[in-house]
This record gives structure tokens, sequence and C-alpha cells, in this order.
């Protein structure tokens, strides 16, 4: 016997007016019943949930609307007999009609009550969203449950890639870990008979699709036998949206060609519609094994090699195994097999350590920096919406106050207190859920806003979130909401309906006792605490990106361009061509007119540095438990200092001579320099990179200033450059200096290129400052958000003191009159009056300074340098905040002061 | 209140009234719903139909009766509504008046199309 769905028939009980719901519910299981014989479950069970959706709307509207029956109704009676839990149902109805038709009585009210709650639930649900894209959207396939886990290398805590001899040997032999695959993600250019596009590829062992425990949308993923290095196949898998942007969506996708960089696979498989890869916010097209001959993918020279990282590792942990256990396991296994290799290359001889975390779709490698960030955000838009709650309660405190007569008169005729209480809390519930459903359109739209923002990503590299609005935003406006609301009416009501009976029906609330002013002002004092957080935490990340900003690079970044090419995005024609290419490339642009200078650089400041391992000079030991310093270089031509404007200090800069018959040259950094020879300036000085017995030594020709190489707020790193003609790599930046009409200048080299080489697309166009300027976005960004959030802070908390001072300042306008007719002066009156007044401010900016104190120490990760207890941040904010709190006092104090002395008094 | 008023009927309450009619004066929610589905092919929840019969049963243009239980699994009741008098003067005002409407000179644009 197959039943209607439980969860929609429980919907329809909550929603239905209680006279119809047996009714009802039989009707539709009778139905129900006849569609399962009919149809079968699976169309009846789709009718069933239509029919409880499509209720809701009406039946909450009939019973919103309901007018009262007036005595009996036939065959009404004998059913009338409702479960205790209905009867809460419908007196939560009737306390919802009452509280709409009492704030239609209000309007003004209302609306104020309502923009400004959604004003702060608008921003929560907003970040919310982004969060919910990253986070948890990101990759809806993944069951993270399973114990899949990502395995990186540990490096002094940094985090790098795995070689893949280790992941074999990592893969083989590990009893902790059921299956391992290896991936390794780059832009490739995509085609198939049309103009190729640039999509994210991603390079996998032939587990990769298993492991996840996907099934393909058609065809079938990559067999063992073809996919695991070296035996690799031409063969690929797509994404549904590159099958739809390649193929048309073609039926017969299955067997045709598609052209990764130029080198033509077999698509196999179409992944299923909304699986993008892994990864939150990477959006891969294309999966081809790792391996393949194609230019651009992983050599399978280096795929060889023991000592060069290339690939990162997904895992899933055997059954009853932890990730502590598995990290021990492969750090064994990798160190024991490491140390039987004869090292013949490049990278140091360090105890390999792995780490073994738990898989989510933000990689490990970037997971504290982003979830710190959207903690810190949200918590700043959680004391915007604390700030907004406060003021609201403090209306309804308002409201109730005016209200002392109605509520004595119902408590006299009979009501209870909760009931009265539970009438005044569902009433600021339907403010709360009101401004909640405004505010989750709102937020709709402003994550737009924060899309708007492009990442500083590497050329090539896209990243699609969707921030759009799902269910778990839904819940989380709805519950932020219901718990903000709970919260904020639960104390205004209690207060409302503690006065006493005579008092309130005597008095009609007109007026108002000391004591009845302390909930108030403890909300504003600690209103001013919050926004006082708030606002420090702005002050901080704006500190922050000016002391960023007025940081040296150590180039001038101005009139510089940059065009980024990949050879081997042009195919193997390209590839082969590489050397002269480039060089023909540079001649032909430093020949431009308007070109001061040109130079070609492997990689971009502020694009992640590369190291080729441990550096050792004889003499100068190495730190505790390390095989040499830890430093960085850059692949470069001649020309690049000069273009960089990077000062030359001594020395040469490196010439065309220096080519791949000379003895290795480096030019290095003047911190690298002071580091090794403090007494000489290092020319003519060799250093050694490689484990003893096979370094390679690199002769110092030059020594130039420092620069920021990585991040702005880096310690200078040990860093040198070496000549492109002794290191080629095929993935080159040329950095041109103009002086005259930049981008017709760019247009032109870009003519360069295409007569070169036709089949190359470029890769990237952008000026250097645009390079420099990515770098900052962290700290702009967050200054941006903090910022804007302080000023819908401050904003609110003012309006909130100025309503309190107003209110209490109307509360006491017969005292105020009668200090007037007795001869005060309106000096007088200000001043008892802003001291009063101000007393609570005062007492909020004490605490939130000591709570600011107290918290902001968690901030100092997006602080670069700047310290958490800036003084300078401190005292400007808390000067400007007691500013405003001054002003939003004293505007409704003056008003007062020049009250009509005789209608007040009269009034009374 | 306005009992002089004539009522004029929305157009789901029409369509409820109307296929009441031609249920034969009497019927239940789910026929209803199924009578107005079939007729327009419009699909029609249980809950709309359920809340327009509240609102006509509120205004008196209907009543209602609940049947014993049927003698089946379950024993359901039902709840069989019924046109009053003023439902039917309120059904009858209101197509007369949609008739005259639609036979005027209007008519003639649908015809041209």
């Amino acid at each position: 016997m197959v039943r209607p769905p439980r969860l929609a028939e429980a919907i329809l009980r909550f929603v239905v007016d209680p006279e119809d719901r047996r009714f009802l519910l039989s009707d539709l299981a009778e139905e129900f019943e006849n569609r399962v014989k009919n149809d079968g479950p699976r169309p009846a069970y789709r009718w069933y949930w239509r029919q409880a959706i499509g209720s809701i709307v009406p039946s909450i509207r009939r019973r919103l609307t309901k007018t009262r029956r007036v005595g009996p109704v036939q065959g009404y009676n004998r059913h009338h007999r409702l479960p205790v839990g209905r009867k809460t149902m419908d007196l939560f109805f009737q306390d919802v009609r009452f509280a709409l038709r009492t704030l239609r009585r209000r309007p003004g009210f209302a609306a104020v009550a309502v923009l400004t709650l959604s004003l702060g639930i608008g921003a929560n649900t907003a970040v919310f969203s982004v969060v919910n894209g990253v986070l948890f959207k990101g990759v809806p396939e993944l069951d993270r449950t399973s114990g899949l886990v990502e395995v990186t290398r540990d490096l002094d805590g940094a985090y790098f890639d795995v070689s893949y001899p280790v992941f074999q040997q990592l893969r083989e032999n590990s009893e902790t870990v059921e299956d391992m695959a290896a991936f390794t993600a780059a832009p490739v250019s995509v085609g198939s008979g049309g103009e190729p596009f640039v999509a994210m590829g991603l390079s996998v062992t032939g587990n990769y699709f298993s492991m996840l425990g996907l099934i393909p949308e058609r065809g079938r993923f990559f067999r063992a036998s073809e996919s695991f290095f070296p035996n690799v196949a031409s063969t690929s898998v797509i994404s549904t949206r590159l099958w739809s942007k390649a193929f048309d969506s073609a039926e017969d996708v299955i067997g045709k060609t598609l052209m990764v960089n130029g080198h033509a696979t077999t698509v196999i498989a179409v992944t299923p519609e909304g699986f993008h890869g892994h990864m939150a916010g990477l959006q891969i097209g294309v999966w081809v094994p790792v391996g393949l001959a194609a230019p651009g993918m992983p050599r399978a020279s280096s795929l060889g090699d023991p000592f060069i990282g290339s690939v990162e590792i997904l895992a899933r942990l055997a059954e009853g195994r932890t990730a502590a256990e598995a990290r021990a396991e492969l750090s064994l296994l990798a160190d024991q097999f490491m140390m039987a290799q004869s090292a013949d290359d490049f990278l140091g001889a360090d105890v390999y350590v792995v780490r073994v975390e738990k898989w989510e779709p933000v990689p490990s490698s970037i997971r504290t920096p982003v979830k710190a960030f959207f903690a810190v955000l949200m918590v700043m838009v959680g004391i915007v919406l604390v700030i907004a709650s406060t003021n609201v309660a403090n209306m309804l405190l308002s409201r109730s106050v005016e209200r002392t007569n109605e509520i004595a008169v119902r408590r006299a005729i009979g009501a209870g207190r909760a009931r009265i209480v539970r009438q005044l809390v569902t009433e600021a519930l339907v403010l709360f859920m009101l401004a909640g459903g405004i505010g989750a359109l709102v937020a709709g739209r402003m994550s737009g806003i924060f899309m708007a923002f492009e990442p500083p990503l590497p050329p090539g590299v896209t990243v699609d979130l969707d921030l759009g609005t799902d269910w778990r935003v839904m819940i989380f406006s709805l519950s932020v909401s219901l718990v903000a609301g709970l919260l904020f009416s639960l104390a205004p009501a209690l207060h409302a309906t503690k006065a006493g009976l005579m008092s309130g029906l005597k008095d009609g609330g007109s007026s108002s006792t000391p004591q009845r002013s302390l909930l108030r002002e403890l909300l504003v004092a600690g209103q001013v605490a919050v926004t006082l957080v708030l606002l420090i935490g702005a002050g901080l990340f704006a500190r922050a990106l000016t002391s960023i900003k007025s940081m040296d690079t150590g180039f001038d970044a101005e009139g510089v361009h940059i065009i980024s090419l990949d050879l081997e995005l042009g195919g193997s024609e390209s590839v082969q061509r590489g050397g002269p290419f480039f060089r023909e490339l540079s001649e032909r642009a430093r020949a431009l007119p308007g070109v001061e200078s040109a130079a070609l650089a492997r990689k971009l400041p502020f694009a992640g540095a590369s190291t080729m391992g441990d550096v050792n000079v004889p003499g100068v030991p190495a730190p505790e438990g390390r095989g040499g310093h830890t430093a960085f270089f850059n692949t470069v031509t001649p020309g690049y200092f000069v273009t960089l404007r990077i000062p030359l200090i001594t020395g040469r800069d490196i010439s065309e001579g220096d080519n791949s018959s000379n003895t290795r040259v480096a030019v290095i950094n003047r911190a690298m320099a002071e580091r090794f020879w403090p007494d000489g300036d290092g020319l003519g000085k060799l250093f050694y990179i490689g484990p003893v017995g096979q370094e390679r030594a690199f002769e110092v020709i030059g020594v130039v200033e420092n620069a920021k190489y990585g991040r702005m707020t880096e310690n200078t790193p040990n860093f040198y450059y070496v000549p492109f003609q002794q290191r080629y790599n095929a993935q080159m930046s040329l950095f041109l200096r103009t002086t005259g009409n930049a981008e017709a200048i760019v247009e032109e080299t870009r003519r360069i290129v295409r007569d070169l080489d036709p089949a190359l697309p470029i890769l990237d166009v952008r000026s250097l400052s645009e390079a420099t300027n990515l770098a900052l976005l962290p700290q702009r960004l967050a200054a941006w958000v903090a910022g804007a959030m302080g000023i819908i802070g401050l904003l609110l908390a003012a309006v909130g003191v100025y309503g309190v001072t107003a209110f209490a300042i109307s509360q006491r306008a017969k005292e105020i009159g009668v200090r007037i007719a007795l001869g005060a002066t309106r000096t007088d009156l200000l001043k008892l009056l802003v001291f009063r007044g101000m007393a609570a401010p005062v007492l909020g900016m004490v605490i939130g300074g000591a709570a600011a104190l107290a918290v902001t120490r968690f901030l100092t990760m997006f602080l670069g340098g700047v310290s958490p207890t800036d003084p300078v941040a401190f005292l400007a904010v808390s000067a400007g905040l007691l500013g405003v709190a001054l002003v939003a006092t004293v505007i409704p104090i003056r008003k007062a002061s020049k009250l009509d002395v005789v209608a007040t008094l009269r009034s009374e | 209140m306005a009992g002089k008023m004539e009522i004029f009927l929305a157009e789901f309450e029409l369509y409820v009234l109307l296929a009441l009619v031609r249920l034969g004066g009497e019927a239940y929610g789910a026929a209803i719903r199924r009578e107005i589905e079939s007729t327009t092919g419009r699909s029609v929840s249980i809950g709309a139909v359920y809340a327009t019969l509240g609102r006509l049963d509120d205004k008196r243009l209907l009543r209602h009766r609940i049947s014993e239980p049927l003698p089946t699994r379950g024993g359901r009741a039902r709840k069989f509504y019924r046109l009053t008098a003023k439902g039917e003067r309120a059904l009858r005002h209101s197509t007369s008046m949609l008739h005259r409407m639609m036979t005027g000179p209007t008519l003639t644009l649908e015809t041209e199309l």
C-alpha cells in the first residue's frame, strides 16, 4: 500500500484551515490512491506534491482573511473539538491576523521597522549566499561524509604538489587509503572544428571519476588501461556545458574528436549535468588522462621524475581509518621512497611530510584564509543586524508604552500575561518575517555586486560561482529573521506587560517612571558597543589598505603592459620554434616606435613564485632541520630590470651571451646578497641548488634592489633571476614599457604575434598596474565591504541613539516645561539633558572599546602588518562615533528646549 | 452586511459554483477539483478549491453537510457542499452578466482575428 508523501501531508496539515483539514486530506488521499492504481506511484507522488505546494498560498490566505462566524453553524459543532496543538496553530493565525491589522493602522511605524530590518537581514543573506556559493553549493554531486581526503606535501607549512612517482608509490602500498587519484589543473585551448576557446582542463588518473562516485551522463569514463601514466590514450571527458558549447549538445558526441591544445582526443564521456570538477568556483570543462602527450600538459619527463611535484591527490580513506593514520603512513612511505632515490636533480633532500585533510569544495591550501574571511564577514553583518534589531526593539518598546492602556484593558478583561506576550511577539515576528522576505529578495540582487569583483587569478583561469538563492539561503534568511525576531521582541514584550494593571489603566500611558527607560538605555549602550566593535574592525581594514598601498613594490608599474603567451597552446609546431620565436618577438616589439624597452619573464609579479629547491652557500649554515635556504626565482631576458625600473646595485644585467653553453649565471636581490655575503657584494661568488654531491652551481653576476614578489606583505625572500637562454620555458610574458599610445602599441604587438605564429592564441593582455592592483584586491575588498557595513551600522546606531533620546525627552516634556517655567536657561537644560542622554552611549563606548581590544586580534591575518590594536584606528573611530552619538543626542534636545512651554503644561 | 447589493463572483468562485451545478448541485472537494481541471484544462490545487468553498460558505452562497464515514477501509468522511438559494441567485446573476458582456459588439473583434 503506497502512502501519500508524509512531508507533503504535514505541510498541508500545517497550513490548511482546521475546519477543512480532515476532508481535504482524505479527498487528496482518495485521488492519490486512484492515481497510484492508474499511473503508478511515482507520478502519483509528484502529483501529490504539486497539489500540496499549490495549496500553500491559497490556504494561508484563506486563514488570514477568514471572517469570524457568528453563532453555531449546522454540521459544524460535532467536529469542532480540535486537539490542543491545532488550537495553538489557530491562535497563532488569529494573532497574525490581529498583528496585520495593528500594523496596518500604523503604516509609518511598520515601514520604518521593516526597512531597517530588511537592510540588516538583506546584508546577512547576501553574505551568506556568497558563503553558500563557495562552501556549500560548490560541488553538489559529491558526498562530503564518505572519507574523501586531499593529500598534499607539507613543506615548511606551505602546500606543495606531489611527484607522480611518489603518488604511484603511495597508491600501491598504502593500507590506510582505499584508492587515490592524481590530478592537475591547467587552462587549455579546446576546439572541435570551430574557433578554439579557452577552458579549464583537468588531467586525471583513470580512477578519478569512480572515486568520486560519478556516473557519466553518456559514454563511459576512463579505463585503467588508458589513463594511468605511462599508459595513456588520447581520450577526453567533457562537461555538459562544454558539450553544449563545443558540440552544440549533439547526440552523437561520443567518439567525436576534440582538439586539446592542438592535440586530437576522442570524446568518451559527458559528465553529469552540474558537475564541473571537485573544486568550488573552478569550472572544469574537459578531463584528459594525466600524461596525455598534448602541449601544456604535465610532460612525461616531469611525471617520471620523483623530485618534481606535478600532481595533486584526492584519496578515499579505507573503512575505519582516520586522516591522522593515513598521514602517518603516507609520510613514512613517501619518505622511505625518496630516500631510496638517487638524487640527481635540483630538489633538496628534506624529510617528506604528507598532509591529509578532509576534502571540501575549497582546496585545502586556501581553505583557512577563505573560511576566516567568511567568518569575519558573517560576524560583521551579524553586528549590523544586531544594530538594526536593537533599533526595532526600541521602537517596539516605545510602541508598547503608547499601548499601555490597551494592554491594561486586555488584561483587565481576562487575558493572561503569557497570552499578551505571545501576541506582542507575534506582532514583532510579522515585522521580522516581512523584512526577511524583502531582505532575501534584495540579497538576490546584491550577490551580483559581489560577483563583479574579479579575483586575482593567473591568466587563463576563470572562476564561476553560483551565488543564486537556493533552499539553504532561504532557510538561513528565514531562521535569521525568526531568531532575531524572537530575541529582540521578547524583552520589549515582557517589559510592556510588567506594569501594574491599575497604573496602566489610570495613566493611560502618558507618563513614564524612571526605571522604565532602563531597558531602553541598556539597549542603546549595547548598540553603541557593537557599533564600535564593527567600526574599529572597518577602521583596521582601512588602515591595512592604506599601509599596503603606501608600500613600495620595488618596481615601477606605470606605463608597462604585459602580453602573456603559452607556446604550448599553439600546438607542437609552435613549441618547436620556442627560443627563436621569443627572441624575434622581443626584438620586433622593441623596434616599435613608442616602445622604450621590452623583455620577457616567466612570472608576473604577485602571480605566485617558483622555486628550484633550497639554496646553499659554503660557510652559511642552513636553518635547523633544513637542507638549505628557501629561495625563489624568475626566468627573464636581458632588459627586464630596465623595463621594470628595478635598480641594478652592482654587477651587470643578464645578456644575450649568457646561453646554455656557458656557466649558469644569476642576478640576485639585495636581501639574498646581504644574507649570504654580508661582507661583500657577492659578485662572482657561487651558490648551489640541490643535495650535496649533485648540486648545481650558479654564479652571481649582479645584484638588484629588493622588490615584492608574491604578496605586498611578504618578508623579502631570497630571490634570483636566471637567463631565459639557460632555462627555456614555453610560457612567457612580454613586458613592454611604452611612452606613446599604449593601446596602439599593444595592438601592433598582437599583430606581430599573429604574424610570427598564426595558430598561437594570446593568453592575456593587461597593464602591470592592473596586475599589481589585483594583488591589493583582497585588502581592497575587505576594506570596501567592512567600510560599507561600518557606514550602515553607524547610520543605524545614530538613528537608535536619536530615537531613544527623542523618546526620553518626549516623556520628560512636562518636567522640561516646568524647569523652563521656573527660569532654567536653555544652556542649563542642554547641559542637563546632554549629560543624561550621553550616559548610555558613553557606557556603550567603554564596553565596545574593551570588547574590540579583545577580539580584533582575530583579524591579524588580514591586516598585513598593521597592529590589531592600532591606536590610530581605535582613537579615530572612537572619536568619530562619540561625535555622531553626541549629534544624535543634541538634535532632539535642542528641539525640546525650543518647545512651547505653555502648550506643554496645558496638555497635562 | 450589504444584503441588497448583488454579489460579484470572482472568476475562480464562478468556476467552483459552476462545477457544483455540473455535478448535480451537490459535491465534495475532490470531485469539484477534478471537474474544473478536466473541463478547463487548467491545473487546480485542492487548497485553492477548499479556500474558495470556505469563502463561499462564509458568504452563505453554499451550505455544507458532513457525510457519514464511507463503509470503506479508513472510513473517510466527506464534506458535501450544496448551493443555497442565495448562491443560485448569485450564479445566475453573474453568468447572465457575463453572457451580456460577451454578446456585445466586442465579440466581433474576436472573430476578425
